[in-house]
């Protein structure tokens, strides 16, 4: 990745619990940016949990990375039984995924298919979470993918009394994510209410293509920075990232090869069986 | 050869054949790979730097302000040949790199041609004499050169009774001869109904050509710093002139 500031500068550490926060219309190459960012941080030593991707299986794009033969891989599921032939990959319920799985294994995989349906899945990632979340003392940084990141806001719903429950125990999760020394790596939530809490509380602003609907009101000084018929049609590869200190930047990124297509079958092409 | 010419002939091979094909002649494979991925990593950070130029917002200055200034004055002047005046002035305020962007070299040669005589129709003398009004206008061109810069008279065949040597009101420096002096100048002296018809032919050549460098012209003026300008009204001009958005 590189990155050309255009006002102040900095390095980018992925030794650290940082936030990321991503912003940009479907398509635009969200995904496969926390993906990219995953990889920086593996290459370190961090583990990697992907939990929320899209419901045809995107995290499971990882078992056909060039990381898929030299990294231990732990796959998470729920009523679907799934069984893999590679041999360093382990499949377990999540109901026993423990603290002891992120010292263990390199990437943590919790994937819609491998579910039976939304409302189990979203049992596993509060399971993941809240155990995530007692992680008193740590020596192994977490990079935690969440690529739907308002699934997650959902699935705190489901354990909440109501919806601003849900919203402030969403904003203590990321808040206090990097005393539990954990690294988020988030994409756009629907609720604009959420997004501009999550802006305040993230490291690292990363813009996209932005299509139609541009920067919302309160990035819009950032119009006297760029043209914004080019930010609405920026390439995937490219992005704007603007730091906590105030740092703006604009940056390439090689796109992962390997990040799920549209209409791919990944369960087939990774070597995954499943059975309900 | 040394390492430094291995790798720039590895450089020069790899704009036509694959590395494959390259270590199969005889190179280092490590090598090849070494140079492909520098060439690689060169390649990204040109484009890179492509969409930063592209990206980027010119920042608003004076000169933009100025520039959005001028285009605004182009567009609401009634006078033609001040309408052409503000184009050719905020041409002259862009560098080189800048102009041709915007135009190619010979409408820009073409445009300057059209500044050259546009200046001297505007601030042509008008003087009156007991029986006629006479225009004199000077226009700084050799005589060579008439052909080129009086093209737009070429739609009247009887174009050449507009123009010709005049020697009357004529200062000649002392450093240099008459004729000398004369073939750098074309001076006209030539009635009212003469000058109308003149600046009529040159308008009606010239003004399609301005206009078009004024519509590349506004695509360089930022559109936050034009409607700063509309909306703060005013004029360039000496002594003021009233909001044209007032008017009406």
């Amino acid at each position: 990745m590189e990155v050309v500031w255009i006002r102040g500068g900095e390095r980018i550490s992925y030794t650290k619990p940082s936030t990321w926060f991503v912003m940009g219309i479907r398509g635009s190459g969200k995904s496969s940016f926390l993906e990219h960012i995953g990889i920086e941080y593996l290459k370190r030593g961090t583990c990697i949990v992907d939990l929320f991707g899209s419901r045809d299986g995107e995290g499971l794009a990882w078992l056909r990375s060039p990381y898929a033969r030299t990294r231990r891989i732990l796959l998470l599921h729920g009523g679907v039984k799934a069984s893999c032939s590679k041999s360093n990959v382990d499949i377990k319920h999540f109901e026993d995924f423990t603290l002891s799985d992120v010292e263990r294994y390199d990437i943590i995989i919790s994937s819609s298919p491998l579910y039976s349906d939304i409302e189990e899945e979203y049992d596993a990632v509060n399971t993941v979470v809240d155990r995530l979340y007692r992680r008193f003392k740590w020596r192994r940084l977490v990079y935690l993918i969440v690529r739907e990141a308002s699934q997650l806001y959902y699935s705190r719903l489901k354990i909440s009394k109501n919806q601003s429950f849900a919203k402030a125990n969403f904003v203590y999760l990321l808040r206090e994510a990097r005393h539990m020394g954990i690294a988020l790596g988030l994409d756009t939530l629907k609720f604009k209410a959420i997004e501009s809490d999550i802006r305040v509380l993230s490291d690292y602003l990363v813009l996209k293509q932005l299509g139609l609907f541009g920067l919302p009101d309160d990035l819009s000084w950032l119009y006297s920075f760029f043209d914004p018929l080019k930010l609405q049609n920026l390439g995937r590869e490219y992005f704007i990232i603007i730091t906590r200190r105030g740092s703006i930047g604009i940056g390439y990124f090689e796109y992962p090869k390997w990040h799920k297509k549209e209409k791919e079958d990944i369960i087939g092409k990774v070597g995954l069986r499943t059975k309900m | 050869m040394g390492v430094i010419g291995v790798e720039d002939e590895i450089r020069r091979l790899l704009k036509e054949k694959k590395p494959k094909e390259i270590i199969e002649m005889g190179y280092a494979r490590s090598t090849v790979y070494y140079v492909a991925k520098k060439l690689e990593e060169e390649e990204q950070r040109k484009g890179l730097l492509n969409v930063v130029r592209q990206l980027i917002h010119r920042k608003k200055g004076s000169l933009e302000l100025a520039m959005g200034r001028l285009v605004f004055e182009a567009l609401t002047e009634n006078n033609h040949l001040k309408v052409i005046d503000r184009v050719c002035r905020a041409y002259q305020m862009l560098n080189n790199d800048e102009k041709q962007v915007l135009l190619s070299k010979e409408e820009l040669e073409e445009l300057k041609r059209i500044c050259t005589v546009n200046t001297a129709l505007l601030n042509a003398c008008k003087v009156r004499k007991t029986d006629l009004t006479v225009y004199h206008v000077l226009i700084p061109i050799p005589c060579s050169k008439i052909p080129e810069y009086m093209k737009f008279l070429e739609v009247d065949p009887e174009h050449t009774r507009y123009i010709g040597w005049h020697e009357e009101g004529v200062v000649k420096p002392k450093s240099r001869s008459r004729s000398e002096w004369l073939k750098d100048r074309l001076f006209l002296n030539i009635t009212d109904f003469s000058y109308h018809a003149l600046v009529s032919y040159f308008v009606g050549y010239a003004l399609p050509r301005v206009m078009k460098a004024l519509r590349r012209l506004i695509d360089v003026v930022d559109p936050y710093t034009f409607r700063e300008v509309v909306l703060g009204g005013g004029s360039m001009d000496k002594g003021g002139r009233e909001d044209k958005l007032h008017k009406a």
